[in-house]
């Protein structure tokens, strides 16, 4: 009996494993896309059909992405906004989940989604995180997979520019530009007249928390600010109650701080600071708090003064990356070399700003449309080309998200 | 594993001895006390002083130890709950994806009933039900194995995300009552007297005791292991979903975990624990393993309060625990060589009154 017991849990544990470890969503829009998107999307049947219609002539593709994991409200509107891209683009995709956060389990991912026969793939900046960019390069390569990076600068000269740019499979990397927005958080402190900061970031030696770091540095020299202290351990920097932990630490260990800046990573850390700073009843006249990444309730967080500034919505890079992904597979190609794109960040400093960006993109849940997507096909549209693309990643902006709509 | 669990007579401890009262019943009490005391006192303050020496002006106030306080409660509740099945041999590293997954669930709960009570539901129906499985399941294979804890840990993790899905896992401000005080210190109070009556009161405590010593004893003795361990399971199963209510009303949300990532949030819940069974000697392990996480939490403030790096906090607690344990194991060989040489005194002259 004892042992029938053993021979079953055994089984149902093999079984919930492989339920949970195979977690990959082909097509369903289940995965990453908030139910705001899959609402928005459901409602458009109309403009659906016209998007099928239009798009009758372009090659099927699939793509493949990796899990972000729960709904924030970075990721939730950049994979509500992707799929919503590669169906208008006739595309389909499939996700992998990461195992770890490693270089091996970026690499067992993409070989995960070679095997699950995509056409291309779109990642994060997993690779140039965890320092496998050359392996990524060189996997997609011999698999003759196209693939794309986004929230990703690669600088000439680097062994990571030399591994990608000469590969014919490489298709474009979107970042953004850092050193401003972290210059903007800063500088929007110094404007309030702070002069004693505490820093949550990136760990350093990582291209995007350097560049932070050089931002900050320059608002700080030029409004004779001090940074006293910074909290870069990805296990605190990672997690609500890792937000709540750093602004512990930061109000036991300097009470002479009055301004916060949260480079990075503010989808996690933001609602935990704010609630220590709630609980020791300071942070709306004595402590400033400007973040990058939006967050879910920034809105409520600028109304009551807990914020006051946040710099983010930078959620448009993949969505570039699979227009020219779509592009060059159906043999129009915007561009024969590989792409460095720099996108734009979208700005939020009062109440008002914050309640336009949630109603024309967290409730809607797009940035563009399907039919302005579908426009970004060659076969679709003629008329576009590399000029009228690059002037739809300019105009980028939250007036023009208002302005299309 | 401690070797000795005499000195959970002494200390603090003492005072909350039900059978005797308040009454100390001999000077060697009381002198076990006052050590006892000091240990559980003077290592987190030792550890503090430091920095109140080098930065007096942020640690000399009342609100820096509250502050440190209140960030070291949710790991204290977890750790506490592991210290028996700890003792009983078993390292569950599973409890961390155990408290994600009840996070998930209460944080959604909450969302749908639209009341703070969701975290609760959740947190503590994930506990009962994960909890009894594996005490279930480890009765029944009658085998204590880290490969099970790893099986758990991506069970658990992968049901997390599959639950959590595309769904928010941000809470505002309304549903977080239970991380502030006083209900954070509140459940700090009653869980620590509970578990402090158990540990010195209770059969089953004697038998993890017999268990952590020799296995084979308690075997000769007719101490269940399958049945002590199942117990323990559930209490750290409990435990754990306690921190996870105040861990996510703490921090206003919870974030899903892949793989094996979730063992970090183990890690100082362990070391607190070890820290407990280090000081296991002269002060109960519930005061030791919260001292020990008082430590662990003043070093990493005190470290940002001096402006180092943050990187290299684990490079500081790794020296700080080897020289704990080191400083740990020579006591003990001093003490346990100065007893030798009392009872081979005291022969000698029984030898010579002969």
């Amino acid at each position: 009996m004892k042992k029938l017991i053993s021979a079953a849990l055994v089984v149902t544990m093999l079984a919930g494993s492989l339920v949970g470890c195979s977690k990959s969503a082909e097509n369903t829009g289940s995965s990453a896309a908030s139910e705001v998107a899959i609402e928005a999307t459901s409602e458009s049947t109309d403009s659906e059909a016209a998007t099928k219609e239009a798009t009758k002539e372009a090659v099927a593709w699939k793509v493949g992405l990796i899990d972000p994991g729960p709904y924030n409200a970075t990721s939730g509107p950049l994979f509500a906004q992707l799929e919503l891209t590669i169906n208008a683009l006739n595309g389909t995709f499939t996700y992998v989940t990461m195992e770890s956060n490693s270089a091996e389990a970026t690499i067992n991912a993409v070989k995960n989604l070679i095997a699950a026969d995509v056409d291309a793939i779109i990642l994060s900046n997993q690779a140039l995180k965890y320092g496998c960019m050359a392996e990524v390069a060189d996997l997609c390569e011999e698999s003759e997979v196209y693939w794309s990076m986004f929230w990703t600068k690669i600088v000439e000269g680097e062994p990571n520019y030399e591994a990608c740019m000469n590969k014919k499979y490489f298709v474009s990397t979107t970042f953004e530009d850092d050193v401003e927005s972290a210059y903007f958080c800063t500088s929007t402190l110094g404007k309030l007249g702070v002069k004693n900061i505490c820093e949550i970031g990136f760990p350093s030696g990582n291209t995007t928390g350097d560049m932070r770091d050089a931002g900050i540095n320059k608002a700080l020299d030029e409004f004779g600010m001090k940074l006293l202290a910074a909290e870069r351990d990805e296990t605190v920097t990672r997690s609500a109650e890792g937000g709540a932990i750093a602004g512990s630490r930061f109000l036991s260990s300097y009470p002479e701080m009055d301004g916060i800046v949260v480079a990075g990573m503010s989808q996690y850390v933001l609602s935990g600071l704010v609630e220590t700073l709630k609980s020791q009843k300071k942070g709306i006249d004595d402590i400033q708090v400007a973040a990058i990444d939006f967050h879910e309730f920034q809105k409520e967080y600028l109304e009551e003064g807990y914020l006051d500034a946040i710099i983010g919505g930078h959620i448009e890079g993949p969505t570039y990356s699979a227009i020219l992904i779509a592009n060059r597979i159906n043999g129009t190609s915007l561009s024969e070399e590989p792409m460095l794109i720099q996108d734009n960040f979208i700005k939020l400093s009062s109440k008002e700003e914050a309640e336009r960006w949630d109603e024309y993109v967290a409730e809607d849940g797009y940035i563009y449309s399907p039919e302005e997507i579908a426009n970004c096909l060659v076969v679709n549209n003629p008329d576009f080309n590399l000029e009228v693309f690059q002037k739809m990643i300019d105009d980028y902006s939250l007036e023009d998200i208002v302005a299309r709509r | 594993m401690p070797e000795d669990n005499m000195g959970q007579e002494c200390g603090i401890a003492a005072l909350l001895d039900i059978r005797g009262g308040f009454r100390m019943r001999s000077k060697q009490q009381i002198k076990a006390f006052i050590a006892g005391t000091l240990y559980f006192i003077m290592i987190p303050a030792a550890t503090y002083l430091i920095f109140v020496c080098l930065r007096p002006a942020s640690f000399l106030n009342y609100n820096s130890i509250r502050l440190i306080f209140e960030q070291s409660i949710y790991v204290c509740i977890l750790a506490w709950g592991m210290i028996f099945s700890m003792k009983a041999g078993d390292n569950d590293l599973s409890l961390g994806a155990e408290r994600i997954l009840g996070c998930i669930i209460g944080i959604l709960i909450a969302k749908e009933i639209k009341s703070f009570v969701g975290i609760p539901i959740g947190c503590i129906g994930v506990g009962i039900i994960v909890g009894g499985l594996k005490a279930f399941t480890n009765s029944a294979i009658k085998m204590t194995s880290i490969i099970f804890r790893i099986a758990y840990t991506l069970i658990l993790s992968s049901a997390g995300a599959i639950i959590a899905g595309n769904k928010s896992l941000t809470l505002s401000s309304k549903y977080t009552i239970l991380g502030k005080a006083p209900w954070c210190y509140v459940f700090f109070i009653v869980l620590g007297i509970t578990l402090l009556v158990v540990e010195k009161y209770s059969v089953f405590s004697a038998h993890c005791k017999v268990l952590s010593g020799n296995e084979k004893l308690a075997k000769d003795s007719g101490i269940s292991k399958e049945k002590t361990t199942a117990i323990a399971i559930m209490i750290s199963s409990a435990y754990c979903a306690i921190s996870g209510v105040i861990a996510c009303s703490f921090g206003a949300g919870t974030a899903s975990s892949t793989g094996l990532d979730s063992f970090k949030l183990v890690f100082p819940a362990m070391i607190a624990v070890h820290v407990g069974f280090a000081l296991e000697k002269h002060i109960n392990i519930v005061f030791g393993v919260f001292a020990g996480v008082m430590i662990t939490n003043t070093i990493s403030t005190g470290l940002i309060s001096l402006g180092l790096a943050s990187e290299l906090k684990d490079t500081f607690m790794g020296f700080f625990l080897i020289c704990l344990m080191i400083t740990s194991v020579v006591t003990a060989r001093h003490s346990e060589e100065r007893a030798r040489r009392e009872v081979k005194a005291a022969g000698k002259k029984n030898i010579v009154n002969t």
